[in-house]
């Protein structure tokens, strides 16, 4: 069994059929990409497996436990998951550092609040993923003042204080600059290496950087899935999604 | 270690000054004033507790009266039932106290309770508000009518409470038989209002208090860092309802009265005022907050006769309208920018609701 399956997912809103019995398996250490054209039900499968969103049908197991309809904060703090959202999601008026401190694993219940300590472990700790994400100098702005791009490197700093087994990013590049784009596809495969990663992510050049396998989703179903050159070469993919954008366009008109 | 005294912000000098101001007050002042300031430091504990409440986690509450008055009561009937049943029950045919009054005779557990029953009804309250994830302005609702209902309780319950009249004729503090003098009971306000700043602070400091901060800032992120945001809610809440009972217990010795408006909406109102006046989140905002206007009140309603209300209105509505932060947070916001620190000046209340592209789908997702 994959360390990460979804078996039958499936989730309505209001009627309306977001995620159709999608089942994927990811295993450990896999770095998978999802794409799709907007509305496929990427987001929302990162929603269900993140407890946002409780799905209406099927199973997620994690490591063999099934944490469908869990409470986000169950799902990040037993079963180790992390997230980085769309757009980046901080504490606005908490320094970079305070920032990060905050999302640092193994103090997050109330009693160990109280009983914490910034001891030198800890500052060493932060230290060293403030310098991955190139941070370390700008360790006391406000993380308001920041770029946007620091600004997402900051929530992917925040999710490797995590330390989560698995890790899901929901267009980390989004807004970033090619080069910005570049060093971000990098930090991914150096900070979370041995991790179990799941990207959604429109930029095709970003996808071919990082990815080990792809999955398609298109209109809540999965339409396909393997490697990046499989997936490119697939018809019914190109046909949906990796056609110019003008199509698109066209379509939405008529 | 002198670069560390350097760096001490602005607000903690502005402690200091309050704090020997109030110690070497009544070596200048006479009794009367004296007695008007330990009413005014009793209502500095008030506004801490609401601090830590509404300045760290964010969560403004518009009824936060119901605890001090929980706590005032809880210490005034144990006053009047002292000597057995008090006049105001006999006149309702109460001959014999119930059970919960008999409790009260016992000081000690007298004091107890003044703490625990605020700190309960917090629980209570909290509980339910906080797990069926109440928030905003659904919360502010739900407290504002929480201290209408109250209030219209401790009146409609005249037979326990004394209705709209209160409980009035309470003793001052006494310590092993002999009423502490004026003095005596001012500085061990004092000592009281101290301790709690020095809680406060440390509340603020510790990781506990880091956490408050990010629930204010982003409670949903939080989640996915594997924090259950309720739970921080729950603890501060009854946190500060707990020492706004301390601050209700206190006040009833010192002013020998207590009636059903320490409990209700407009009390709650007042110590809003004086944290949006004072500003919110450094503590030092919340007690000179408190202490300016207590002490303006009072001075205004001496000096002038039914106009003094509409002065001080006026004086409010100034700083709200020109320093929404509040007379501390404007001034650490003004020294940090002159000595080169962070400018944090879109971090108020309202940058929650500010769209900026970065946030737009943050918030698009909540809606």
């Amino acid at each position: 069994m994959s360390f990460l399956e979804l078996q039958d997912v499936s989730v309505s809103f209001s009627g309306f059929l977001a995620v159709d019995k999608v089942s994927l398996g990811v295993e450990q250490g896999e770095t998978r990409v999802i794409i799709g054209p907007n509305g496929a039900g990427k987001t929302t499968i990162i929603d269900m497996i993140t407890g946002k969103t409780a799905p209406t049908g099927g199973k997620i197991l994690l490591d063999g436990a099934d944490i469908a309809g869990l409470d986000p904060y169950e799902i990040a703090s037993k079963h180790k998951v992390g997230r980085k959202f769309q757009g980046p999601n901080l504490f606005d008026c908490l320094t970079v550092y305070e920032n990060i401190e905050v999302a640092l694993a193994g103090h997050s219940s109330v009693f160990k609040s109280f009983v914490y300590k910034r001891d030198k472990a800890i500052k060493e700790e932060i230290k060293s993923i403030l310098s991955q994400i190139n941070l370390y100098n700008k360790r006391d702005v406000l993380s308001t003042s920041l770029s946007h791009g620091e600004r997402q490197w900051l929530e992917m700093g925040m999710v490797i204080a995590q330390k989560p087994e698995l890790i899901t990013l929901d267009e980390p590049t989004a807004g970033m600059t090619a080069d910005e784009t570049c060093k971000t596809g990098e930090m991914i495969k150096t900070m979370m290496k041995d991790k179990t990663v799941i990207v959604v992510e429109h930029d095709i050049d970003f996808v071919e950087q990082i990815a080990q396998k792809v999955t398609v989703l298109h209109q809540g179903k999965l339409l396909a899935e393997g490697s990046f050159d499989e997936v490119k070469k697939n018809p019914k993919v190109v046909q949906v999604y990796l056609k110019d954008d003008d199509d698109e366009e066209v379509e939405k008109d008529a | 270690m002198l670069n560390k005294i350097r760096n001490l912000g602005i607000e903690k000098y502005i402690d200091l000054i309050l704090l020997i101001f109030l110690i070497s007050f009544p070596l200048l002042a006479s009794p009367f004033r004296v007695e008007l300031m330990s009413k005014c430091v009793i209502y500095l504990i008030f506004a801490l507790s609401l601090d830590i409440l509404w300045g760290s986690a964010g969560l403004m509450n518009l009824g936060h009266a119901m605890f001090f008055g929980l706590g005032g009561y809880v210490l005034a009937l144990s006053y009047a039932v002292k000597n057995g049943v008090p006049a105001f029950m006999v006149s309702f045919g109460v001959t014999e106290l119930p059970w919960f009054m008999q409790i009260l005779q016992n000081q000690a557990v007298a004091f107890l309770l003044g703490l625990l029953v605020p700190g309960a009804v917090a629980a209570l309250l909290g509980y339910f508000i906080f797990t069926s994830r109440v928030k905003g302005v659904f919360f502010n609702i739900i407290t504002l009518a929480l201290a209408s209902l109250i209030e219209l309780f401790f009146n409609n319950q005249q037979k326990y409470t004394g209705g709209a009249n209160g409980i009035s004729g309470l003793p001052p503090l006494s310590f092993g038989g002999s009423p502490l003098s004026i003095l005596e009971t001012y500085y061990l306000v004092l000592v009281v209002a101290l301790l709690v700043y020095i809680f406060c602070r440390w509340l603020n400091n510790c990781r506990f208090g880091l956490i408050l901060r990010s629930v204010r800032e982003n409670e949903s992120r939080l989640q996915f860092l594997g924090f259950n945001p309720a739970a921080f809610k729950l603890v501060v809440f009854v946190v500060s309802g707990m020492i706004a009972g301390l601050s209700g217990m206190l006040y009833v010795p010192v002013n020998s009265f207590i009636s059903p408006n320490n409990i209700g909406v407009v009390f709650s109102t007042s110590v809003l005022v004086w944290l949006a006046v004072g500003g919110r989140g450094n503590l030092t905002g919340a007690m000179i907050g408190a202490f300016l206007i207590t002490w303006m009140e009072s001075l205004l309603s001496e000096r002038l006769d039914d106009s003094w209300q509409l002065v001080l209105g006026a004086v409010m509505l100034i700083v709200v309208v020109f320093f929404p932060k509040g007379i501390i947070g404007t001034l650490i916001d003004w020294r940090k920018n002159k000595t080169g620190h962070q400018q944090p000046s879109e971090c108020d209340d309202s940058a929650e609701q500010a769209i900026t592209p970065d946030n737009y789908n943050v918030i698009r997702e909540k809606v």
